[in-house]
């Protein structure tokens, strides 16, 4: 096999579960050593791709090519395919050894090649100390880390990890993301990892596929993601549905504008130029926390500039993130420091048109 | 209105120690949380000032009274819960319960209900079934509760973890306002270190039932006096790498590689007796460059290293540097990033001002400058 | 300010109500332990003192044991043990291998089967007794420990099912399938992973059965021979020449009793998981 060819490739396949539609013609390909981040929310169909590409459930339609070959009918230990389960699904009863053992029982390995290659394992992921321990007597961390061993004991041509972070403490995630994503390049194994939390993605993907209700909608390297989310939920999903968003109506002539925030706005003339050759009569600006200015008072915006109310703020110890609101629309700031305002004080918001996102108001589509 | 000292309380269940001798003292009128990973024993804290568990060993005072074998029943606490704990009646049946407890006439109820109900902000939902409420006006309904029993201090645990993010900041910052207006003592139980930064008075940080520091938000995040609580809050935590002192200059190192010359942090350390050390420093303090300039900043420790992990956060990225066989993370915004062109495997020098950096004594993991 | 002895009053009130409370609780606990312990205060009594009442204990005896051994009471506990231990394995080994089919295979009509298996217990035993009493008869199991272990392994089959089912829905179906992508076979996944998960829920349906078992009077009474009868068909024939000899009783009581409360004291935490068939499942 050439080195550019696809290990896998997944064509066209649907699923449907009492009548409804899981997954909907999903197809990718990946070249040998990549990460594929699967992006979607709970429910999404992650689990579901994840475990037909396993061989634990059939496909309706469509082909799953592994090295070339067709496995649609292969059971799951002939397809070379592991899979991390996203409950993790660690045999209780057994220890920690005989977990991540266990694929290599199932193939009849010599005690001898068993023992070295746990020993090898347990080392990679720092788990030789609780090889003896049994697997329900073990911590959040510590599971996750046997259950990703027991996947990589077998000899695989592409591991599947199905939410390996979730359920962790943040700063156990945090901490076992960067060693995963280590490990990953350390090993140049092909990982497909679905995921709910866009960090997860961004941070871990080579590229980024999000799948929302069983259908593919975008695909592309985290940066392309995030800076040019194809459409509007996209861009909500990334932030956890806390986007800066305003809706811009301009008239068909291209001369009256108006917001949903009511009156008092501003716009840069050079962005309200920008705007108009859009051609579409509504408009939603939108931009990150990173994106976007809120202060007592914001004397130049080169973009849109709406009046709010200060509603609140996290202290990050690193930084500020300040809440305000105008109407239905909250608007989020991170800063160095808070503005010298109290709570329900207006506030003036600024998104500068370098930072907007545009998309159509009609379809939800990326304009710019 | 009351202070609340807490002295040498140590609490087993079984053979797990969950407290072990904290000792703490909680202002009148101050807002203190305490924040901790799960298992810290915070939540027994909690509920050892309520009366809900008794302490294994030492005393609980409210003011100067011995309040350590009153029960819960008398205590004259408050306390709101993670999931608010409703009756499926009006919220002003809810609201109005303890005080019928309390013996109030029923003219006395109905303006004491009104004027708590005005006050967090549900005054229109008075007649409503709790049943017709959203998360967070039932969570504004338990508050209510509690404060209509008038208590000497009033206990939360976790009670905006279930609430959506803005509403949790909105509620927050009601939250805050109150507090100033009632200026009563509150004690708030978290594992969500933004919540106990952004609401906090003082904060203390547990771990393994253990008190590891008691401060501002300022103080924790910035002088944490344990490698825990430099660790724990931030993220990225804290970072740690391990210095040697050299006798002959006085200079910094990390393995081989000479990061401070000046020999001012280095003798501070020698008379403390200590020629090993934890250098802690914050990841969004750590400036990269690829090549320094050829001056030498007395200000700054240069570490150099080779980039291992680059991780995209969307709004920052989070690069790993590898030195000298440590590691530690360098928080940047998006535009540094993309200014220095980074790559897995570059070779950088990281910047940290000396007044940025902590440094803690390896053997018992304290900070000592 | 308020005053340095605000406690002192509530605290006192606090006191009062919470003596009640368990003077109450103490009175009904009464209630239900007395007739126990006139079991027990039997038992030990010399027989002169049977009727001195049930609080008099002047001497500690075990006339009333030996009494019992010369009546036969031993071999008729030898029985109970034969026939409800063989009952509850031969019930065990079924239900296993069957709620491991319900809960893992697409088994066809998987309800109905499921519950029809319940309704067996939900006729009365006694409309069974006849058509079971003449089979017996006329294949030559009546009078045979065989018989009667038969009978009650079917007796316990169906609560055993749906106990040890509801132990198996409650393991993630996750686990099954890690083991088929590594490769196991399906025996190997029932005994060597299933299996060892579920002891607490074969233990708890083991513990209820045999209660059931132990207890059983009925099919005992008509299924049995004189060499295989079981104590609780003993106890019912128990009267003396001149009317019931109460010691003896007592007695033959204590030790048929006591098997089954060290079973329930040592399995109690399984059983009362068991008794929710997995409604607490999160």
């Amino acid at each position: 096999m050439g080195k550019d060819e696809y290990i896998i490739q997944v064509e066209k396949i649907a699923k449907t579960y009492n009548g409804r539609r899981v997954l909907n013609d999903i197809s990718f390909a990946l070249r040998r050593g990549e990460l594929l981040a699967i992006l979607g929310p709970p429910g999404s169909g992650k689990t579901t791709l994840l475990k037909i590409i396993a061989g634990l459930i059939k496909q309706d339609a469509g082909d799953v090519i592994i090295n070339g070959r067709i496995v649609n009918d292969l059971p799951p230990y002939e397809r070379g395919v592991s899979l991390v389960f996203e409950t993790l699904a660690l045999y209780p009863n057994m220890s920690v050894y005989e977990n991540i053992a266990s694929p290599l029982i199932a193939e009849k390995k010599d005690k001898e090649y068993i023992d070295r290659r746990v020993g090898e394992i347990s080392r990679l992921l720092k788990i030789e100390h609780i090889l003896g321990r049994k697997a329900d007597k073990l911590s959040g961390g510590e599971r996750q880390r046997v259950a990703i061993a027991r996947a990589l004991a077998k000899e695989a041509e592409i591991y599947l990890l199905d939410e390996p972070l979730s359920n962790l403490d943040a700063k156990i995630r945090y901490a076992l993301r960067t060693e995963f994503k280590k490990l990953k390049s350390l090993l140049g194994k092909t990982i497909i990892l679905a995921t709910s939390d866009p960090s997860d993605a961004l941070a871990l993907g080579d590229k980024v596929m999000l799948l929302f209700n069983g259908a593919v909608i975008q695909e592309g390297p985290p940066i392309d993601i995030y800076y040019a989310p194809r459409n509007i939920s996209i861009a909500r999903y990334l932030t956890g549905n806390i986007l800066n968003e305003v809706s811009i109506s301009i008239d068909s002539y291209g001369k009256s504008v108006s917001m949903d925030v009511g009156q008092e706005f501003s716009i840069d003339p050079y962005f309200l130029k920008v705007l108009r050759e859009v051609g579409e009569t509504s408009i939603t600006l939108a931009s990150y926390a990173d994106g976007c200015i809120v202060d007592k008072s914001v004397e130049s915006c080169s973009g849109i500039k709406v009046a709010g109310e200060f509603i609140g703020y996290e202290y990050r110890g690193s930084e500020y993130l300040v809440y305000a609101r105008k109407g239905e629309r909250v608007f989020r700031s991170l800063r160095a420091s808070l503005p010298n305002v109290t709570f329900g004080e207006r506030v003036e918001v600024c998104i500068p048109h370098t930072n907007a996102l545009l998309f159509s108001g009609k379809t939800g589509s990326l304009i710019r | 209105m009351v202070s609340i000292k807490l002295v040498d309380i140590s609490k087993t269940f079984g053979s797990v120690e969950a407290l072990k001798d904290v000792s703490l003292e909680i202002r009148d009128g101050e807002l203190f949380a305490i924040l901790g990973p799960s298992g810290c024993g915070k939540t027994t804290l909690l509920r050892i000032v309520a009366g809900l568990e008794k302490p294994t060993k030492g005393r609980v005072y409210f003011d100067d009274i011995d309040v350590t074998n009153i029960p819960a029943e008398i205590r004259d606490v408050s306390m709101v819960f993670q999931f608010y704990a409703l009756y499926p009646t009006t919220v002003f049946n809810n609201i109005a319960l303890p005080l019928k407890s309390k013996g109030y006439s029923r003219i006395d109820i109905e303006k004491r209900v009104k004027e708590i109900a005005e006050l967090v902000g549900i005054g229109k939902a008075l007649n409503l079934h709790i049943d017709k409420l959203n998360i967070a006006d039932k969570q504004k309904v338990a508050l209510a509760r509690a404060m209509a029993k008038e208590p000497q201090v009033y206990l939360f645990d976790e009670p905006l973890t279930i609430l959506d993010p803005v509403t949790r900041v909105i509620m927050r910052s009601e939250l805050k306002k109150l507090q100033h207006r009632l200026k009563q003592t509150m004690i708030y139980v978290t594992h969500d270190q933004i919540e106990a930064l952004t609401l906090a008075d003082r904060i203390a940080v547990m771990n393994f039932g253990v008190v590891e520091q008691v401060g501002t938000s300022w103080d924790v995040y910035n002088l944490p006096n344990t490698t825990f609580v430099g660790w724990f809050l931030g993220e990225p935590g804290m970072n740690f790498v391990e210095i040697a002192v050299d006798k002959d200059d006085l200079s910094i190192n990390i393995g081989s590689k000479k990061i401070f010359r000046d020999p001012s942090l280095g003798k501070k350390l020698l008379d403390l007796g200590l020629e090993k050390a934890l250098l802690g420093f914050r990841a969004e303090n750590v400036v990269l460059v690829k090549e320094v300039p050829g001056v030498h900043d007395p200000n700054s420790i240069v570490i150099d290293g080779i980039i291992r992990v680059i991780e995209f956060f969307g709004t920052h990225y989070v690069v790993n540097v590898e030195t000298e066989g440590s590691e530690f993370k360098v928080k940047l915004s998006v535009s540094e990033f993309n200014k220095l062109m980074l790559g897995e495997n570059d070779k950088v020098k990281a910047l940290v001002r000396v007044d940025k950096v902590c440094f803690f004594n390896l053997d018992n993991n304290r900070r000592v400058l | 300010m308020r005053k340095r002895n605000q406690y002192t009053t509530p605290l006192v009130l606090y006191r009062v109500r919470k003596s009640l409370k368990f003077a109450l609780l103490i009175a009904l606990l009464a209630i239900y332990l007395i007739p126990i312990y006139g079991m027990f205060s039997l038992a030990f009594k010399p027989r002169a003192e049977i009727y001195s009442g049930l609080f008099e204990l002047t001497r500690v005896t075990l006339e009333n044991f030996e009494e019992a051994y010369r009546y036969g009471a031993y071999s008729a506990i030898t029985n109970s043990i034969i026939v409800t231990v063989g009952g509850v394995a031969i019930a065990l080994v079924l239900a296993v291998l069957a709620s491991y089919a319900f809960s893992r295979f697409a088994v066809k009509g998987k309800n109905i089967l499921m519950f029809y298996i319940l309704s067996t217990r939900m006729m009365p035993p006694i409309t069974l007794i006849i058509p079971i009493f003449i089979m017996f008869f006329n294949v030559g199991l009546k009078g045979t420990y065989l018989g009667l272990i038969l009978v009650y392994a079917m007796m316990s089959l169906p609560l055993s099912i749906w106990m040890i089912k509801s132990f198996i829905d409650d393991i993630p179906k996750d686990i099954d399938q890690a083991a088929l992508v590594d490769g196991h076979s399906t025996m190997f996944i029932l005994f060597k992973i299933i299996i060892p998960m579920v002891i607490p829920g074969i233990a708890a349906s083991a513990a209820f059965a045999a209660i059931m078992l132990w207890n059983e009077f009925l099919f005992a009474l008509l299924l049995s021979g004189v060499d295989t009868k079981p104590t609780s068909v003993l106890l019912s024939s128990i009267r003396g020449e001149r009317g019931f000899n109460w010691g003896r009783v007592a007695a033959i009581e204590v030790v048929y009793i006591l098997p089954i409360i060290i079973l329930v004291f040592w399995l109690q935490k399984y059983m009362l998981r068991g008794l929710t068939f997995g409604t607490v499942r999160r």
